[in-house]
């Protein structure tokens, strides 16, 4: 089945390697050496990002490399602004409700005082 | 649930400062009325609260309504902390509870976990938001695929109408 780019960032270790693929291309052994887990467990995020089309990858000569896919880079980053809008908004209506509902309770207390 | 040292670096990180006790800051999450009132981006948007059980596992459910059509959604509860730490999963749902693709975005995830914690200090409370999408289950997908088609059709049309109101 097709996988979609946000199961592809859900995991800490797939968020690191998709970090450092922005940056250069990389070949599959350098991306391992990297990380203190298992090389089976890191060919396990790299095939489920590549199946996310996050990362491609190409072989050169012996060596396999991998890279980022830019476009489905910017898919994740569109929604994170997204995201990042729809806390920003709630995080200041909390502010609001906030305000009011502790004016209320101070009032309150003034009153039974 | 998604444990706490397995978050190293969130998608989302936001950082505010409340100059309200972290008590009040905390049952602004753990009471229906509340979140259903602070959770409407705007005034064209109404949140009801369907039912609240805010303990580990519990389940929030919600219904916005605008003037378009409604939306529901759920949290569902992960590690509480009284006072200082809420972990929920914040899904779209259909009516029935039932978690879905958020109809009004192109692209967003099914799932996502949130954790808020909270610190007080001189009656000043600052509340530390992370976030990322949720590692959903190949169960899940499935599931989601196999109902995707069907919920699609029924709520396009209206949805699209929403969807340029949101984006105003």
């Amino acid at each position: 089945m097709r996988r979609d780019v946000f199961q592809a960032i859900a995991d800490p270790t797939r968020r690191e390697i998709i970090g450092m693929l922005a940056y250069q291309k990389m070949n599959l052994n350098a991306v391992a050496d990297h990380f203190s887990i298992s090389r089976p467990a890191i060919s396990k995020h790299i095939k489920m990002l590549t199946e996310c089309g996050l990362v491609v990858i190409e072989q050169q000569g012996r060596e396999r490399y991998c890279t980022a896919s830019l476009g489905q880079l910017g898919e994740v980053s569109d929604w994170i602004e997204q995201y990042r809008q729809f806390w920003n908004t709630r995080l200041d209506n909390l502010d609001k409700y906030l305000a009011k509902t502790q004016k209320q309770k101070k009032h309150a207390k003034r009153k039974s005082d | 649930m998604q444990s706490a040292s397995q978050i190293k670096e969130s998608v989302l990180a936001l950082t505010r400062q409340y100059n309200y006790p972290a008590e009040a800051v905390f049952n602004a999450f753990t009471e229906a009325d509340a979140l259903a009132e602070w959770w409407a981006p705007s005034d064209m948007f109404n949140v009801s609260a369907l039912s609240l059980d805010f303990k580990p596992d519990g389940l929030f459910r919600f219904r916005m309504d605008t003037g378009q059509g409604s939306l529901w959604a759920r949290f569902v509860f992960g590690n509480i902390r009284r006072h200082d730490l809420i972990e929920f999963i914040l899904s779209f749902t259909d009516e029935n509870g039932t978690v879905t693709r958020a109809p009004f975005f192109d692209s967003w995830p099914l799932e996502i976990f949130v954790r808020v914690t909270l610190k007080e200090e001189k009656g000043i409370t600052t509340l530390t938001l992370e976030s990322s999408p949720h590692n959903a289950t190949q169960q899940e997908l499935d599931t989601f695929e196999k109902n995707k088609d069907s919920f699609r059709q029924g709520t396009e049309a209206s949805l699209q109408r929403l969807e340029q109101i949101l984006v105003r």
